[in-house]
C-alpha cells in the first residue's frame, strides 16, 4: 500500500461518477435480471413486472392500499416520538426519573420487534390500533436515545447570556432551548421514519386486510412473484418520497441559519 | 437509516451512580417502574378479557417454558441458525465493507445498493426469497444473511473511511514494515468497528431470525410464536418471548462484555 | 456628559473586600478586592491570566455570587457580607468573549429579544433597532444570520445588544481579545465614540495594558490568582486618543515596569520607573 487515501482514476467530478455508476449498476442488474429469470423456475421477466407495475398504477385501490400504510406509519411514528420525547426531557431533567425510565427503555429496545407487534396485534383484536402500538413502542427506545445522546451536548455558554439579559423563562424555551434542541429532535425523527416503516409492513403482514404489508401477504399466497417485486418498488417510491419531499427540504428550512461550511 | 446502530449500552445509563450514593438506592425508581407495570396491566385484564392475559398466567407459560424439553428444542434450531447467520453475515459484510472503503469506485457503485438493502423489511426478504428458492432450511439462512450483511457493512464501511491517514502517512515516513502496519496501525483502529459490527450483527441476527421463522418453517421460536399466535395463546408468545430474550441477551453478554473493554480501553470516550 | 472630576466621593459602584471560590475549589478566585467605579467613567480592568478579572464581571452582573465583600451599585447595596441582599440589580449589559448571539435568530431579533426582556414599550423597538445599528455601521445586516457575518459584525451586534436595553453600566470581558488588530482598533475607536455619546458607565477587562491605556480613564492594576487590586492608575490624556501616541507609549511603559514585578516575571530586584539611573 503506498497510501491510504482512496484515489480513483476516473476524472469525473465525484456526483456525475455517482451518477455513472449507478446508472451501470442498474443496467448490470437489468442485463442479469433478463438473462437469468430463464435459468430460475420462479422469477419473473423485467417486462412482466413492467406490465404489473403499469396495472397496478391504473388500478384506483392501488393508492387506498398506499394511503392505508401511509396513515397508519404517520400515527404510529407520532405517537411513538411524542412520547419518546416526553420521556427524553423528563429523564434529563432528573436523576430520579431517569432510572424510572431505564428499565422501559432497555426492555423495548431488547425484545425483538416480532414478540412487541404480534402481541400488540392479538391484545388489540387485529385492529388498527395495534399497528399503530407495536410502531410507536418499537422506535420508542431508539429516538430516547438518541435524543439523550444529543441533549447531552447542549451549551451552557447562552443560558449564561439569558441570565444576565434577563430572558423570561417562556423566552428560554422559545428562543434557546428549543432551537438548540430542534437539530436532535429532527435527526432522530428523520432516523426512526425508516424503521418505522419496517415495522409497519411486518404488522401488516401478520394483521391486516388492507396496505402495502397485506399486499406482500397476498402476493406471496397467490405465489405472484412479479406482483411482490412491484409492491416492493411501490413501498421503496413511497419511502424515499418520504425521505427527499418531506424531510429534505423541512431540512434545509430547520437548519438554515447554519453558516454555510456547518450545513449538512 | 443509522439509528439502528444506537447504542445499546445508553439505556442502562440510568443506572449510573452518583457519587456516594447506596448502590440499592439507584434500583428503587427501576422497581417502582415494573411494579407499575403489573399495577397497570393487572386491571386491565378484566375489560380486556380474552384478549390480554393476565400476569399470573404469564408467569405460568414462563416457568412451564423453562422446564420443557420442546421450548428447548426450538430455542437450539433457532440459535444454530442465529450463529451461522451472524458469522456468514459478519465475514460478508466484512469484506464488502472494507472493500468499499478502499475503492472510491467500488464505493460509489455500492453505496445505493446499500442503502436500499437497508431499507428493505424483514419479510420483504424471506418472503422472496422463498418464492425463488422454495421453503427449506437453507432459504432461511440465506434471507438471514441478506438481511444483516448490509448492516455490517455499513458499520465496517465507516470503519475503514476513519482510519487516520496521517498516521498512516507517518509509517510510510519511518519506514513500518506491512505486517507491523497492520498489527499496530491498522487494527487498533479498526478493533472498535469491527467489534460493534461483530455485536451488532449477532443482536440483529436473533431479532430477525425469528421474523423469518415466523414467515416459513414451524420449527424454532418464531414458528413457535406465530404458532401461538395463530392459536391466540399470548400469554405464551409473551412468555416465550421472555426466554428467548433472556438466554440472548446472556449469550451477548458472555460474548462480548468481556473484551469490550480491552477493544476500546485506548478510547477517549467513557464506556458503560 | 463624561468623566466626573477627581475620583473621590461616592462611586457608581463600589466594591470592598470582594472574595470568592468557584465551587469544589481549594483556592481562591479574588482575595479582598476593592474598587471604586464612578458614573460614566470608562474604568479599565487588567490583569494577567487567572488573576480572576472575569470573575469580578460575573459577580458584577449577578451570574455568581462572593464569598465575602460587599458590593453596592447606584447606592444599591447589592452584595453584603457575601451574600445577596434583596435589592434589584439595575440593569447591565455584558459583553462576552465570543459574541453569544443566538445564531438562530437574525440580527434583529437578537436586538429585540433583549429588549422584549428589559421590558421595553414594543413601540420603541424600531427606533432603537435601527439607531444602534446606524451607530456601529452594520445596518445592512439588520435581516442576516449571525454565522454568516464576520467577527467583527458579530461583536458589533452584541455591543448593540448591550446598549439597547439603556443599561446603568456596561460590563465588557475581554471582547476584542479574538478579533484580528486591525478590526480591533475600529471597534475600539466606535466603542469610544458610542461611550462619548450616551455616557455608560462601562467596565472594561483586558490583559492588553496598550488597550487599556487607550481607552480608559482608570486603570486598575491586579495581582495575579488569587487576585486582588494592587494600584489604580488614572489617564489624564485628552480624547481623542491615537494609539500611537508617544505619551500613551510612556503611561503603557511605566505600568508594565509595575506589573512585571508585581507578576513576578522577574527573579531579581529591577530598577523601578522612578530610580535615580544617572
Amino acid at each position: 500500500m503506498t497510501s491510504i487515501r482512496t484515489t480513483s482514476r476516473l476524472s469525473l467530478s465525484p456526483t456525475t461518477r455517482q451518477r455513472v455508476l449507478l446508472l451501470v449498476g442498474l443496467g448490470i442488474l437489468f442485463f442479469a435480471w433478463s438473462v437469468g429469470h430463464r435459468y430460475s423456475r420462479y422469477l419473473p421477466p423485467p417486462g412482466m413486472v413492467l406490465t404489473d407495475s403499469v396495472e397496478l398504477l391504473a388500478n384506483s385501490d392501488t393508492y387506498g392500499h398506499i394511503l392505508d400504510s401511509l396513515r397508519r406509519l404517520l400515527i404510529g411514528l407520532a405517537g411513538g416520538f411524542l412520547a419518546a420525547a416526553a420521556v427524553a426531557l423528563m429523564m434529563r431533567s432528573n436523576t430520579w426519573l431517569r432510572r424510572f425510565f431505564s428499565p422501559y427503555v432497555f426492555v423495548t429496545l431488547t425484545i425483538p420487534s416480532l414478540a412487541v407487534t404480534l402481541f400488540s396485534l392479538m391484545i388489540f383484536g387485529l385492529s388498527e390500533i395495534g399497528v399503530y402500538v407495536s410502531v410507536g413502542i418499537i422506535i420508542f427506545p431508539f429516538v430516547v436515545v438518541s435524543l439523550n445522546e444529543g441533549f447531552a451536548n447542549l451549551d451552557a455558554r447562552l443560558s449564561d447570556m439569558a441570565k444576565v439579559y434577563r430572558l423570561g423563562w417562556w423566552q428560554r424555551i422559545r428562543h434557546i432551548a428549543l432551537p438548540e434542541m430542534s437539530p436532535y429532535l429532527f435527526s432522530s425523527l428523520r432516523n426512526s421514519h425508516a424503521l418505522a416503516w419496517k415495522i409497519l409492513v411486518l404488522a401488516e403482514v401478520f394483521g391486516q386486510s388492507t396496505g402495502i404489508g397485506f399486499q406482500y401477504k397476498r402476493s406471496y399466497d397467490y405465489f405472484q412473484l412479479s406482483q411482490l417485486v412491484v409492491w416492493v418498488l411501490f413501498f421503496l417510491l413511497v419511502v424515499y418520497a418520504v425521505e427527499f419531499g418531506v424531510f429534505r427540504p423541512w431540512s434545509k428550512r430547520v437548519f438554515r441559519w447554519r453558516s454555510a461550511r456547518e450545513r449538512g | 437509516m443509522t439509528v439502528e446502530v444506537a447504542t445499546e449500552r445508553a439505556p442502562l445509563e440510568g443506572l449510573r451512580q452518583s457519587p456516594g450514593e447506596a448502590w440499592w438506592k439507584k434500583l428503587v425508581p427501576p422497581l417502582i417502574a415494573l411494579i407499575l407495570v403489573v399495577a397497570i396491566w393487572w386491571p386491565l385484564t378484566i375489560p380486556l378479557r380474552g384478549f390480554l392475559p393476565t400476569p399470573l398466567a404469564v408467569l405460568e407459560a414462563f416457568l412451564d417454558a423453562w422446564t420443557n424439553p420442546v421450548f428447548y428444542g426450538h430455542l437450539i434450531a433457532t440459535f444454530r441458525r442465529v450463529v451461522i447467520g451472524a458469522v456468514t453475515a459478519f465475514v460478508a459484510g466484512l469484506a464488502i465493507g472494507v472493500f468499499m472503503g478502499r475503492s472510491k469506485i467500488f464505493e460509489a457503485f455500492s453505496l445505493p445498493w446499500v442503502m436500499v438493502a437497508l431499507a428493505l423489511p424483514g419479510p420483504v426478504v424471506i418472503l422472496f426469497t422463498i418464492l425463488i428458492l422454495g421453503l427449506e432450511e437453507n432459504t432461511l439462512l440465506i434471507a438471514l444473511w441478506v438481511s444483516v450483511t448490509p448492516f455490517v457493512v455499513n458499520i465496517v464501511y465507516e470503519g475503514v473511511k476513519s482510519l487516520d491517514p496521517d498516521l498512516f502517512d507517518m509509517s510510510v515516513v519511518y519506514r513500518w514494515s506491512s505486517p507491523q502496519r497492520y498489527r499496530d496501525l491498522i487494527m487498533p483502529q479498526l478493533a472498535p468497528s469491527l467489534f460493534s459490527a461483530g455485536r451488532f450483527g449477532f443482536a440483529l441476527s436473533w431479532k430477525i431470525v425469528v421474523i423469518i421463522e415466523a414467515l416459513s418453517l414451524p420449527n424454532g421460536i418464531g414458528g413457535q410464536l406465530e404458532h401461538f399466535f395463530r392459536l391466540l395463546r399470548p400469554d405464551r408468545v409473551v412468555a416465550w418471548t421472555l426466554c428467548f430474550t433472556v438466554v440472548m441477551t446472556l449469550v451477548d453478554f458472555l460474548l462480548f462484555r468481556p473484551t469490550e473493554k480491552r477493544v476500546f480501553a485506548w478510547r477517549k470516550e467513557a464506556v458503560l | 456628559m463624561n468623566v466626573a472630576e477627581g475620583g473621590v466621593g461616592p462611586g457608581f459602584i463600589e466594591i470592598a473586600g470582594l472574595t470568592f471560590r468557584y465551587p469544589g475549589a481549594d483556592v481562591l478566585a479574588i482575595s479582598g478586592v476593592d474598587l471604586m467605579v464612578q458614573k460614566g467613567e470608562f474604568s479599565c480592568i487588567v490583569g494577567p491570566s487567572g488573576c480572576g478579572k472575569s470573575t469580578l464581571l460575573t459577580i458584577l452582573s449577578g451570574l455568581a455570587a462572593p464569598e465575602a465583600g460587599t458590593v453596592t451599585i447606584e447606592g444599591h447595596e447589592i452584595y453584603k457580607d457575601g451574600r445577596r441582599t434583596a435589592e434589584e440589580l439595575p440593569r447591565c449589559g455584558y459583553m462576552f468573549q465570543d459574541a453569544r448571539l443566538l445564531p438562530w435568530r437574525t440580527v434583529r431579533d437578537n436586538l429585540t429579544i433583549a429588549l422584549k426582556a428589559a421590558d421595553v414599550p414594543e413601540e420603541r423597538w424600531d427606533d432603537t433597532v435601527a439607531d444602534l445599528l446606524r451607530m456601529l455601521r452594520i445596518e445592512a445586516f439588520a435581516d442576516s444570520w449571525p454565522l454568516n457575518l464576520s467577527g467583527g459584525q458579530r461583536h458589533r451586534v452584541a455591543i448593540a445588544r448591550a446598549l439597547a436595553i439603556e443599561p446603568a453600566f456596561i460590563l465588557m470581558d475581554e471582547p476584542f481579545s479574538t478579533l484580528d488588530e486591525v478590526t480591533a482598533r475600529f471597534l475600539r475607536t466606535e466603542l469610544l465614540e458610542v461611550w462619548q455619546r450616551t455616557g455608560t458607565t462601562i467596565v472594561f477587562v483586558t490583559h492588553s495594558i496598550r488597550e487599556a491605556v487607550f481607552l480608559g480613564d482608570t486603570i486598575n492594576l491586579m495581582t495575579k490568582g488569587p487576585g486582588m487590586v494592587f494600584d489604580v492608575r488614572r489617564i489624564d490624556a485628552d480624547r481623542p486618543r491615537a494609539y500611537e501616541d508617544p505619551s500613551l507609549a510612556e503611561i503603557e511603559g511605566s505600568i508594565v515596569g509595575t506589573v512585571l514585578e508585581a507578576w513576578g516575571y522577574y527573579e531579581q530586584p529591577t530598577a523601578r520607573p522612578g530610580d535615580s539611573t544617572g
